[in-house]
This record gives structure tokens, C-alpha cells and sequence, in this order.
């Protein structure tokens, strides 16, 4: 017989080899525990948004339009320059050229000049006439002054021949007042007749032009007629307002603005520049019906915003810029977040899945408001508790969990 | 008197070849003596190798009765006569059989590993004079010194009785002697009843007892008053 | 005997079976295809534009080596489909009112085309009519440019242009949610405003004609009116997701029949040599009575014949049968109108052949011992075997090893070739089991990066086209929508040197939780604010790195060509991308512009969300994540379970057929020396544990070379089934390694089982009377 302790051994060795590739196995056959992305329900800031694209745009915009149909000169101003109430000359509008005059009408005026010149002859005739007949009168009144003296004529003789005088005075002077207007007429017609050449020949004469100034202080924001043209009265010109007045216009979906307050602190983003503060003003009343960007119809109400007295950006946000608004309609300053990437529904309740002790398990939860990243837990978790984000579907109750590195959070 | 090792009674042994039926042993008794030499005499396909073989507990007799000390060994299954060969029974062959990959000393390790009560192997060796060439492979070693090892490793497990199939068939005299003078010290210094198989007569001077078969009988016995020495034995 | 021939010709045939099935079915889809495109005339180039008139399609007809023109009109629509709650995408796709189509001809299945001018009437793809029971006459709502329509189905079809319908943002076919409306020319161009004109068209190539100039041209020509580069047919996403999946089936004939003959080669040799060393002596005879060497070399040569034929016979009628069920499963799958079963015969001669050659190979060496034996040698018993000793030097290891291991390891040592052969053939068995099953580490790992690492989001909604920022607050508002992440698609083509490829960048925010950018080391990176971010296919077919400045080509709206540099290098499975951030994109382009939205979504207000979606005239399509997610776990799970089935029986076959064939011949080569065992009172249990512990030993050994061997094969694999639209990452889990090891040893053990019945029946008798 073999000695005893080496029978010994050698079954231990064989158990042992045997032991450690059993183990082996086991170890490699064991079911690996799944990986997955960890977050802490803590507390904290929560705060529900609502957010849409918005405007900035100047309180108070102020039109000028001309005040009389005429040709407007070309603008000086720029869109930006500074301008002074009553002082600032914003723009200056000149007598406008006559119309073309096509064929017919030219005709048809000429032939009125002819007329009227054969007028101004006629009553040049007649002035002539007039001033023969009157000499002649004059001088049957003097006769008649001197005949009066020897009474060889009445003195009812003498007043005719006054009388003469006098009529014959007054149709020269008819005659001439005639002339003057036969000549006005003629001057009239050659007046018709004047084309726009005429006009373009030139300069003005002074103190024939309309200034238009500033009817407030402020900028310039925009030209609306900025080169040089003929405008009827009442045609925009120009914008003016005060870029300190800055107001911001957003247009919310009508159940969105139901949950906007008046007052409610706001967030402008998107607008080139850092996050600003602003408060909620106005929330209007009535709404309206506008397309979506993707083609459906939608009731929209438009909320208006105000920045806060701290924010100077008047240089740099101008009207009519985008500005991307983000209203707060609910705040809780210490409320028990939790990442929404947990959240699934499991026959409609809300539930996550929590890790304990390496194992996952499922947990119910009620939830409050609920943000983009985060929701606010009302029961079923408490403060530090694990939850898996995006869980797989290889995870499932009682199954070994082991967290990657590092744990990434949304925002 | 000596202790009956064996004993057999109307032992037969058929086994059909073919078409043929062949009678290997139609009826053998006999007893075997604790501590003797027996030679079993005869011509080949008399018989003897398969007295031999049922007495080893490798065959079963087709019928009659054998006994190995009080254990019958008809009533033995497979597992029971490869207990039996294990514990007491020694085997030397004519083709030696041993293990081709293991060295003499590891030839004879086989047995004592799993033997009751061995001697060491080296011991073993020794006594047929081998001490030299324990680390050598039967490829190493001629037919003499192979039959010696396989002498070795039949006893070093000191088994009641060692059963010698033509332990000198496949050798020539010189060493053939060489073999019978271990077999012979052997039973005289540790007294294991022997049987040797032989159609060599010459050998059976050295016997205590001899049996003659034919047939597939025991046609004889005797014994042996005066016992050769192996070397005063040739052929 | 005759167990050891089976267990060889198994091989054989295993061999001979992958070869046949594979190539049978690679070659009988590729004909069906190849007949399907030339019977109905699938275009060679594919070209889209914004709008162009139809005098430009005849300018482009008059190009040098155009066979045919085809333009149409083609436009995505939102479908409301009876019985389905979610939106689906139909893409309407015209047909020419006069006359039939001269490209990319439809095969009816049922009814007819729709009537001229008739925009009420839809043929559907057959594939979505049978996914929604549909036959002429049903019904359903799309969304066509703004108004909701009913559709009436006239008629069922196929196309091969459309064999993967495969709609926006999808990565597997769902006929369900997906659909081709066929409809009248006419009828499209009064609903999408392109009437005379065209946005979309196709093309034929004479033979002969270059592909890259006509492509070339034809961009010219549609340059101006909004065209985003035109594809060949190479590029054209039904035919690519065609060919990646005939191209895996490729690999697959390549890679397994050349590992199964090597494997019945060596176990040919293996058992061939050792009857005819048990045969020696019969054969010295046979040439001292004059025999020449020929007739019994013939003689062998015969029965390893006998045995290769079998084998090669079982393996014809398995290859033939399995590869007619796959062609099938893959014709099911395509919706082929038809299918082609090649057998070409030669693939049945190059098997049949190779298994030939591998066999009388195998049986060449032993063959050549027996042309060198001298009959009076060969009639000797053969010398002994030598031994050497390598345990137990001294005493004192002897007693912790015992001598029956002692034998076995010595046999082993002994035969070094033949053992090592015999561990290798475990190996290859281990190695094959490791690379079947490692498609499920593969797959799954792809599963949990691209959908849940990558991709998390509910919902992705594509608009009908570029649309403004403020969409995405439209988004925001729809019911149940939790949260939103905006991104923008632009189509360029990227140019580095002579390399170019076309592809989309895309622009997203920079803070992402839906939709993420991973990066080499699949972890989620945040995106430059300036650069390009590449995945690693684009960088290596361009030759890129990070650092790189790359041309970059804008194909679609602000037109020009820009220089960009790689900021970042990423892992991407699907498809050639690049990112950037939104601001970024949009800088390049002319201004803000958002092409689509990812969503997360409360499940609960799903069909209110749906029905929103669906009369939302700016949302085009919308892919749905969870379902992409289950598609995708059907089809690849159909797949894979077919193909590993396959694998591990193969495996098991050549696991066994190695360890039975060596078992057995282990035994008669020792079954001598085991008798003796018996003889001296050895226990069947333990004389079996000598052959036991030589065939554990062996395939102990064969288990590193195993997995090394899974691992190399997997590689290989893995590589080949990379496309430019899809990459399959190399995993391999530790259970992988151990169940593959597990199947081999039990595979080991049960041979080894089988064969200790017969140490049962070692005839003890016989074995004295004999010399060795």
C-alpha cells in the first residue's frame, strides 16, 4: 500500500484541481451583473419653464409719415443715429414735379393757349378801344367843360359827358383788369403745359420745402422710404423710439399662458449675449390663431415681458431681435428632483427602478411638476436614493447591478 | 498436514469454436497444498492452461465445483474475480506481459499499489536479482530478465499463490534455469504455493508434486521424494 | 470498425454539407437577385433633387451612355393605418401615367396600377400588405403634403428596388410601419406642387459605360435644382443591406468546409495508419507470397474511398436539403418574386473533390509504411516501442502519481505528433463552438450600446423638410412628449485625397441625453464646439485621424465646398456618420434649420401623441425605438439561432469524431497492456482510467489553443461582416469561453464513455497466449 499521506495529498490535489475548475466555471457562467448609468435623488432648485421664441422690440415705436404729398428727399439719417425731439430735421419733402402730358391732352392744352393768346389779343384790342373811346370822352368832356361855359350845351349835357368819362374810364379799366386776367389765363395755359423737364432744371427757391423733426427723442430704428421719391401724404417714412424702452413679446400657446402670471420672472436666452433677467408684464386678454412651424393651426396669445432695470443691453439687443424666453410658471427652491431618464410606466403608474445593494429594484413613484431633465418626487423615494437612468431591458427586479463610471446627468 | 488452498471437484470446461464444441477439461479434481511446488505436465492442448486460467479467476468452469481456501470461486461475478485476482493470486506468463512504458520498478509498482500487504518493490527485485536494472523499460532488458521482473511483480504483492503459465516457453535453457531458481527460492523463502504450467518434463524434477494431464484430464500424479535444484536441471 | 468509419465519414460529410448549403444558397440568391434586377430592370443610378423640370430629365437622357431615364416624383407621407395605433411612413413613390415604367418594373402580385390622375388610388408593397392582411379594395389615411387623404389599394406589388424597404431612421425593415405607395404620377404632382416637374429620378447605364462619370454628369446637371448627389446602385440602401447579408453568407462558405477537411484529414490519417499497423503482418504476408506493393496500397486506398464517398453522399443530400430551407428563409425574408435554386455542379465536384484529395492525403503516410515494409519485417512482430522517461525520475514522485497515469502520459509523449493532433482537432472543435457563440456576446453588446447607450430615445420624428427652429417647441407642446432633443441633417460628401464618400452630418445639441455621441471607449463625449466628429469607419476608408482637415462638400441648400478638421474620432455601428454640434452646422449652412426631433415620451398619452402626429402635415415619418429594438432582436435572433445551431452541431461532430477516433485507437493499440492490467486485478474503472487520463490530458491541453483559436476565427469573422452599414463589435464574454468548453468536454467524456464499453469486452485469454 501506498503510504497514507500521500494518498492523501494526491486527493487533495485532485479535489483541489477539480474544486478550482468547477469554480472556474461557475465564476465564468455566473450571470455578469448588467452595467448601467446611476443618478442621486437629491434635493434641490427645480423650476418648470415655459419656453418660446420671442421678440425684443422698443416700446413706443413712433412713425413718421410725411405730412404732404411731395417728393421726399433722400433720407440723411441712418437706422441707429441719434435724433432730438422738434430739433432733429428726420426728413425733408419738396414740391413734387408736374405730371407727363401725353398727346391728346397736349393738344387739347395748346390749342386752350392759342385760345388764350388770341384772348390776350383780343382784349388787348379791346383795351385799345377802350382807351380810344375814353380819349374821346375826354375830350367831349372838355369840350363839353368849355361849351358849358358859353351854356351852349346842358348842363345834363355836361354830366352825360361825365357820365362818359367815367363809364369809358371804367371799361379801360375793365378792359385792362380783363387783359390782366386774359394774360393770367394765358399764363395759366402756359402753365398747363409745363412738363416735368421743367421742374428738373434748377434748384429749389428757399423756403418752399416741408422739414419733418423728430416728433420724439430717441434713435432711429428703421427707414422705411430711404431714397428719394415721390410719397403721397400719410406714406411711413421712418421709425423712431428710444432703445432704452425695451420691451419683449413672446407669443405663447394659449394653454401655456394660462400658467404665465403676471409678475413671473423670466429667463432671455438665445439672444446672442448672457442669460438675462426679465418679469412678466402683460399677458393679453385675447388670443389668435396662428400655423405652426410644422403646419398646424394653433391659438396663441401674446404675453409681453419686461427686463429688469439692471440688464443694460440697450446697445446691443435692438427691436425686432430674437430672443428666446423662458418663463418660470413653477418654482420650488428645495424640491426632491429626480432625472426623468429614470421615470418608465408600468400598467400607467410612473415607476423607476432603484438600486439597493447591488440589486435593481422596481419602485413606484408619484410625481409632482415635471421639467426636460427633472421631475419633482412626491412619494415613493427618499432623499440619496439610487435610481437607474435609461434603464435596458436586461434590467429587471433582483437583477446584479454595477454602475459605470462616472454617472452623467442631465442638465 | 498442509492447508488445502484449492480444491476442485468434476471441473469442466467447453467453449465452442465455430461449429466445433472443444472439451478443454472433461472433469478434473484435484487439491492444492499451501506452500508447495506443483507442476502440472503435458502436452499442449491438454488442458492445463485452463485449469490454470479458472484457478486464477480468469475463466469459469462450465461446471463443477472450485474453492480458493473457503471462497467459491463459480459464484464469483466479474467484480468479485478481479477482487480475487487482486488480493491473492500472482501471475507469471509464458510472454511475460508486462507494461511496455514502465520501468521494472514501475512494472512492479502496479501491484504494490494496489496490494494489501506488499513488500517494497525494490525487495522485490532484489530477490530475483534485478536490483540493477530496476529503471530500465522491458525494452532494455532480454527475455530472461523480463520473465524475472514479471517473477517480481507477481510476488511483491505476496499473494497466496502464484500461477506460473509456461513461465520458460519462451526462453532457452540457460536462462530458463535462471527463472526456475527464482521461482524455487521464492517458494522455499516465502512458502507461496506454486503451480507451474510446462510441457516441459525436465522441469518437473523440481516439484513437489506433479500432475500429468491429457485429455482434459488429471491421467496422473506424482511426487516428488527427492527435489532437483533447478541448476541440476537442463534441457 | 465501422463506428470509427461513421464518426469520419460525419466529418466528411459536415464538411461537404457547409460547403454545398453555403454555396447553394449564396449562389441561388445571387442568381435570383441578379434575375429579378435584369428582368425588371433595376436602375443603375439613383439621383434626387429638390425640384427639377422635366425638359433637365431629357438633358440627362442625352448623356453619353445612358440606356434609360426614368423621372419621377417621390415623397414621404405620414400613414394612418386601420388597426394601428402608431403612425406609419409610407414612401409614394410615382408611376408614369402613360405606358408601364421602362425602370425598376413592379411585379404584381394583385390588382393593377393606379388610374391616371386618380390620387385616391395606391398600389402597396407586398410585404406591407401582407403585414396588415391588406387585398385590394382596403383602406387607410395618409398625410400628403398637408391634407389628410384616404388611399384605396388597387394593387399589391414588388419591386427590386424596394426588396429592403427600409423607411427613415430605421434599422431594420418593419413592413409594419413602413410602406411603398405606388400612385399616379399626375396624381403626386398636383399633391406636392410638381407639376412638369420632377424630384427624383433613375437611371440605366449602357455596358461599358463609367459609373463615376455618368454620377459625375449627372450631379452637374441637377446641381442647381437641389440635387444631393446622385448613388450608384452600389450605394442604393436596398441593394447594400442585400448584399451585406449575401456577403455574410460568403464568408460563411469560405471559413467552415476548409477547417472540417483538415479535421477528416487528420483523423483519416490518424485511423488509417493504425489499421494497417494492426494489419502488418497480414500484409508482409501478402507481399512474401508475391503481392505487388500497387494492389494493396489499392486495397486501402478502396476503403478510404468507401468511406469518403459515404460521407461525401450524406453530406451532398444534408447540404442540398439545408441549403434549399435556407434560400428559402432568405426568399421569405426579400420578398423575392421568384426564386432560382442553383445547383451547379461544379459545386458538387470541388467538394466532393477537395474531400477526395484531403483523404488520400490523410491516407498517405500510412500508405507509404506500408510500401516500405520488407515482408519478412512486416511479418515480425513490430520492435517494441521505445519509451522515455520524463516522471519519476526518483522514488518519491512515483507515489503522487500513480503508475497508471504514469502510462498514460508516457503513451502520449511517445506519439508527440499524433497527440498534438489530436488536442488540435479538440481545439478546432472549441475554437468553432467559441465563434458560434459569440455572435450572442456580439450581438447583445451592440444591442446595449446602439440602443441603450447611443440611441435612448422613444420616438425619432422626421419633418417633411428643413424646418425652423421653433419646431422644436411645436414638439415640446404635443402630448405626452417628456422631452426633446433637436438635430439636423446635411447632406455632403467628405473628401480626403482621392477617397471620398457620401454621408450626412448631423448636428445636435450639445447637451444630449436621448440621442448621445460615444466615443472609442464607448463613453458619451460632448461634442466640440467647432469640428467635425467622425465614426470610425468614415476615418479609416478616408484616412483620417483626429487632428485631420477634411473637405467637405455641402450637397443641399447652401451649396460650396468647406474645410473642416476632425475633432474626435468615435465608435459607430451603423452606417457612415459625423456629427457636429447644431450651432456649428448651422454657421456652415445658411442659418438655423432643424431636419428632425428625438423624443422621450410618457407611454400613457401614446395615442394621443399618435393621433397629434399624424395630422401634423411637418412630421414626414417617425421611427419608433422600442420597436426598432424588437425588430431587431427577431431578425438577428432568426439568424443567429439558425446559423449556431448549425455551428454547434458541427462542432460536436468534430469534437467527438476527433476524441472517439483517438480513443479507439488508443485501445487496440493498448489493448495488450490493458488486458494484462485486467489480468492482474486492475478494475475495469481503473484499466479505463489510463485511457481516461490521456484523453482529459489531451483535452485539457486543447483548451487555451481552443480559445485562442475561437478568438482568431471570431476576428475573422467579425471583420467580414463589416460593411459600410453596419459593423458587428468583437465580444466575448468568460461564459462563452466556458459553455464552449463545457460542450467539448462533454463531448470528451461521452466518447470516452463509449468507448470503455468496449475495454469491457477485452478478451483477457486470447491476450496471454500472445506475443506483443
Amino acid at each position: 500500500m501506498r503510504s497514507l499521506p500521500a494518498l492523501q495529498t494526491k486527493r487533495a490535489l485532485m479535489l483541489l484541481g477539480v474544486a478550482g475548475l468547477a469554480a472556474g466555471l461557475t465564476w465564468a457562467l455566473w450571470p455578469k451583473p448588467v452595467l448601467v448609468d446611476v443618478a442621486e435623488v437629491r434635493k434641490g432648485p427645480f423650476e418648470v419653464t415655459v419656453d418660446e421664441e420671442g421678440k425684443a422690440r422698443i416700446k413706443d415705436v413712433y412713425t413718421v409719415s410725411a405730412p404732404i404729398t411731395g417728393k421726399l428727399v433722400r433720407l440723411s439719417l441712418e437706422a441707429g443715429d441719434r435724433v432730438k425731439k422738434d430739433m432733429t430735421i428726420v426728413a425733408n419733402i419738396e414740391p413734387m414735379a408736374p405730371a407727363f402730358l401725353d398727346v391728346r391732352v397736349t393738344r387739347e392744352l395748346e390749342a386752350q393757349l392759342e385760345a388764350a393768346k388770341a384772348a390776350v389779343a383780343l382784349a388787348e384790342a379791346e383795351i385799345h378801344q377802350a382807351a380810344a373811346e375814353l380819349m374821346f370822352a375826354q375830350s367831349e368832356l372838355r369840350r363839353a367843360h368849355t361849351l358849358i361855359k358859353t351854356k351852349i350845351i346842358s348842363e345834363r349835357a355836361l354830366e352825360r359827358a361825365r357820365i362818359d368819362v367815367d363809364t369809358k374810364e371804367a371799361a379801360l379799366a375793365r378792359s385792362k383788369a380783363n387783359l390782366d386776367v386774359r394774360k393770367r389765363e394765358l399764363e395759366s395755359s402756359q402753365a398747363r403745359l409745363i412738363g416735368p423737364e421743367e421742374a428738373w432744371k434748377g434748384e429749389v427757391p428757399a423756403g418752399c420745402c416741408v422739414t419733418v423733426r423728430a416728433p420724439v427723442s430717441g434713435r432711429v430704428l428703421r427707414l422705411i422710404q430711404e431714397s428719394e421719391r415721390v410719397v403721397v401724404a400719410g406714406t411711413p417714412l421712418l421709425e423712431i423710439g428710444d432703445p432704452d424702452n425695451l420691451e419683449l413679446v413672446v407669443e405663447l400657446l394659449s394653454v401655456d399662458a394660462v400658467k404665465v402670471v403676471e409678475g413671473a420672472t423670466a429667463t432671455i436666452e438665445g439672444w446672442g449675449g448672457t442669460p438675462l433677467l426679465a418679469r412678466v408684464m402683460r399677458v393679453e386678454p385675447a388670443g389668435f390663431t396662428k400655423v405652426s412651424a410644422l403646419g398646424i393651426e394653433e391659438q396663441r396669445v401674446r404675453t409681453i415681458l419686461k427686463l429688469h432695470k439692471a440688464e443694460n443691453v440697450a446697445d446691443r439687443l435692438g427691436h425686432e431681435y430674437r430672443v428666446f424666453v423662458r418663463i418660470t410658471v413653477h418654482q420650488s427652491p428645495n424640491a426632491l428632483r429626480l432625472p426623468i431618464s429614470a421615470l418608465f410606466r408600468r400598467e400607467g403608474t410612473w415607476m423607476v427602478y432603484v438600486v439597493e445593494r447591488g440589486r435593481a429594484r422596481s419602485q413606484t413613484v408619484e410625481i409632482g411638476q415635471r421639467n426636460t431633465g427633472f421631475a419633482e418626487v412626491a412619494k415613493g423615494l427618499p432623499e440619496g436614493a439610487s435610481v437607474i437612468l435609461h434603464p435596458s431591458d436586461r434590467v429587471a427586479d433582483g437583477v446584479r447591478v454595477v454602475t459605470r463610471a462616472p454617472a452623467a446627468t442631465p442638465r | 498436514m498442509a492447508d488445502v488452498v484449492f480444491e476442485a471437484k468434476g471441473l469442466t470446461k467447453t467453449y465452442r469454436n465455430g461449429e466445433v464444441e472443444v472439451h478443454a477439461l472433461a472433469g478434473v479434481d484435484l487439491q492444492l497444498f499451501a506452500g508447495e511446488l506443483v507442476v502440472l505436465l503435458g502436452p499442449s492442448g491438454s488442458g492445463k492452461s485452463t485449469l490454470l486460467n479458472i484457478l486464477g479467476g480468469l475463466d469459469h468452469a462450465s461446471t463443477g465445483m472450485v474453492r480458493f481456501q473457503d471462497e467459491d470461486l463459480s459464484g464469483l461475478d466479474d467484480a468479485g474475480l478481479t477482487a480475487y485476482r487482486r488480493d491473492h493470486v500472482g501471475f507469471v506468463f509464458q510472454f511475460y506481459n508486462l507494461i511496455p512504458s514502465l520501468t521494472a520498478r514501475e512494472n512492479v509498482n502496479l501491484v504494490t499499489e494496489i496490494a494489501r500487504r506488499p513488500m517494497p518493490a525494490d525487495t522485490a527485485l532484489e530477490l530475483v536479482g534485478l536490483a540493477g536494472r530496476m529503471e530500465h523499460f522491458p525494452a532494455q532488458m532480454s527475455g530472461g530478465e523480463q520473465q524475472r521482473v514479471a517473477i517480481a511483480r507477481a510476488i511483491a504483492k505476496q499473494p497466496d499463490v502464484l500461477l506460473c503459465d509456461e513461465p520458460t516457453g519462451a526462453l532457452d535453457s540457460k536462462t530458463g534455469v535462471r527463472v526456475l531458481e527464482a521461482l524455487s527460492q521464492i517458494n522455499n523463502e516465502l512458502g507461496t504455493t506454486t503451480a507451474l504450467i510446462t510441457h516441459n518434463a525436465a522441469i518437473k524434477d523440481m516439484a513437489h508434486r506433479v500432475m500429468m494431464f491429457g485429455d482434459g484430464r488429471i491421467t496422473g500424479t506424482q511426487v516428488n521424494t527427492r527435489r532437483k535444484q533447478p541448476s541440476e536441471i537442463s534441457w | 470498425m465501422w463506428a470509427q468509419a461513421l464518426a469520419i465519414a460525419l466529418v466528411i460529410a459536415s464538411g461537404v454539407a457547409t460547403f454545398v448549403l453555403a454555396s447553394g444558397a449564396y449562389h441561388s440568391l445571387e442568381e435570383t437577385r441578379a434575375a429579378y434586377y435584369l428582368r425588371y430592370r433595376f436602375a443603375d443610378i439613383f439621383a434626387e433633387v429638390r425640384r427639377a423640370p422635366k425638359a433637365v430629365a431629357d438633358r440627362i437622357a442625352a448623356i453619353p451612355g445612358l440606356a434609360a431615364a426614368e423621372p419621377r416624383i417621390t415623397h414621404l407621407a405620414l400613414l394612418d393605418v386601420p388597426g394601428l395605433a402608431e403612425p406609419a411612413t409610407g414612401r409614394a413613390v410615382s408611376v408614369p401615367d402613360l405606358g408601364e415604367p421602362r425602370l425598376n418594373l413592379l411585379h404584381l402580385r394583385e390588382g393593377r396600377l393606379p388610374e391616371r390622375e386618380r390620387t385616391d388610388e395606391v398600389t402597396i408593397n407586398e410585404g406591407f400588405a401582407k403585414a396588415h392582411d391588406m387585398h385590394v379594395g382596403a383602406t387607410f389615411q395618409a398625410l400628403l403634403n398637408g391634407k389628410k387623404r384616404e388611399l384605396k389599394v388597387v394593387g399589391v406589388a414588388l419591386s427590386p428596388e424596394f426588396i429592403y424597404a427600409l423607411g427613415p431612421g430605421d434599422l431594420m425593415p418593419d413592413d409594419r410601419r413602413f410602406a411603398i405607395l405606388w400612385m399616379s404620377e399626375k396624381a403626386l404632382a398636383a399633391l406636392f406642387d410638381l407639376d412638369g416637374a420632377f424630384n427624383s429620378i433613375s437611371l440605366k447605364l449602357l455596358p461599358g459605360t463609367s459609373q463615376a462619370e455618368a454620377v459625375k454628369q449627372v450631379d452637374d446637371l441637377l446641381a442647381r435644382y437641389g440635387g444631393t448627389g446622385a448613388l450608384a446602385r452600389k450605394d442604393q440602401l436596398s441593394h447594400a443591406f442585400l448584399d451585406a447579408e449575401l456577403r455574410q453568407l460568403d464568408a460563411l462558405r469560405r471559413v467552415m468546409p476548409p477547417i472540417f477537411l483538415l479535421v477528416s484529414a487528420f483523423l483519416i490519417n490518424m485511423t488509417l495508419s493504425r489499421m494497417v499497423a494492426l494489419e502488418r503482418e497480414q500484409i508482409g504476408l501478402l507481399k512474401a507470397l508475391g503481392y505487388g506493393p500497387l494492389p494493396i496500397v489499392a486495397h486501402y486506398i478502396k476503403v478510404v474511398l468507401a468511406i469518403t464517398l459515404f460521407g461525401i453522399a450524406i453530406g451532398y443530400v444534408a447540404g442540398a436539403w439545408l441549403g434549399k430551407g435556407l434560400t428559402r428563409l432568405y426568399g421569405d425574408f426579400f420578398h423575392f418574386p421568384f426564386l432560382v435554386f442553383r445547383h451547379d455542379a461544379d459545386i458538387y465536384v470541388i467538394a466532393a473533390g477537395v474531400s477526395v484529395v484531403a483523404a488520400v492525403a490523410g491516407a498517405l503516410k500510412a500508405v507509404r509504411e506500408v510500401l516500405a515494409l520488407a515482408p519478412a519485417v512486416a511479418m515480425q512482430p513490430p520492435a517494441a516501442p521505445r519509451y522515455r522517461k520524463l516522471l519519476g525520475a526518483g522514488g518519491r514522485s512515483s507515489t503522487l502519481v500513480s503508475q497508471l497515469t504514469t502510462m498514460s502520459v508516457r503513451h502520449m509523449i511517445r506519439r508527440p505528433l499524433r497527440a498534438g493532433a489530436t488536442s488540435l482537432g479538440i481545439a478546432m472543435g472549441l475554437g468553432l463552438l467559441v465563434t458560434a457563440l459569440l455572435s450572442f456576446d456580439s450581438v447583445e453588446h451592440m444591442i446595449d450600446i446602439a440602443f441603450f447607450r447611443t440611441e435612448r430615445q422613444h420616438a425619432t420624428l422626421t419633418f417633411t423638410d428643413e424646418k425652423h427652429q421653433r419646431a422644436l417647441q411645436s414638439v415640446e407642446q404635443m402630448p405626452g412628449v417628456l422631452r426633446a432633443e433637436p438635430y439636423r441633417s446635411v447632406a455632403v460628401r467628405l473628401r480626403n485625397g482621392h477617397a471620398s464618400r457620401q454621408l450626412s452630418i448631423i448636428g445636435k445639441p450639445r447637451d444630449m441625453d436621448l440621442s448621445r455621441v460615444l466615443d472609442l471607449d464607448d463613453r458619451p463625449i460632448e461634442l466640440p464646439p467647432s469640428g467635425l466628429v467622425v465614426n470610425e469607419r468614415v476615418a479609416s476608408i478616408l484616412n483620417l485621424r483626429k487632428g485631420d482637415a477634411v473637405e467637405a462638400e455641402i450637397l443641399e441648400g447652401r451649396r460650396g465646398t468647406r474645410q473642416l478638421v476632425v475633432a474626435e474620432v468615435i465608435k459607430s455601428y451603423f452606417g457612415l456618420t459625423a456629427f457636429m454640434t447644431i450651432d456649428a452646422l448651422d454657421r456652415v449652412m445658411y442659418g438655423p434649420r432643424l431636419s428632425g426631433v428625438h423624443i422621450a415620451y410618457d407611454v400613457e398619452r401614446q395615442d394621443n401623441l399618435f393621433k397629434a402626429i399624424k395630422s401634423t402635415p411637418g412630421i414626414g415619418s417617425i421611427a419608433l425605438q422600442r420597436h426598432a429594438l424588437t425588430r431587431f432582436r427577431e431578425t438577428i435572433a432568426q439568424n443567429i439561432n439558425y446559423s449556431v445551431t448549425i455551428y454547434v452541431t458541427l462542432a460536436v461532430i468534430i469534437a467527438f469524431g476527433v476524441v472517439y477516433n483517438s480513443a479507439r485507437i488508443q485501445l487496440s493499440e493498448h489493448a495488450r497492456e490493458l488486458a494484462s492490467l485486467r489480468v492482474l486485478g486492475f478494475t475495469r474503472g481503473e484499466v479505463s482510467r489510463v485511457l481516461f487520463t490521456e484523453l482529459v490530458l489531451l483535452t485539457v491541453l486543447a483548451i487555451p489553443p481552443g480559445w485562442m483559436m475561437g478568438y482568431g476565427f471570431g476576428w475573422l469573422l467579425i471583420k467580414a461582416f463589416s460593411s459600410d452599414l453596419y459593423r458587428v463589435p468583437f465580444v466575448i464574454e468568460p461564459a462563452t469561453y466556458a459553455k464552449a468548453t463545457l460542450v467539448v468536454l462533454a463531448a470528451t467524456v461521452t466518447s470516452a464513455l463509449i468507448v470503455r464499453k468496449r475495454i469491457d469486452r477485452l478478451d483477457l485469454i486470447a491476450v496471454l497466449k500472445t506475443r506483443d
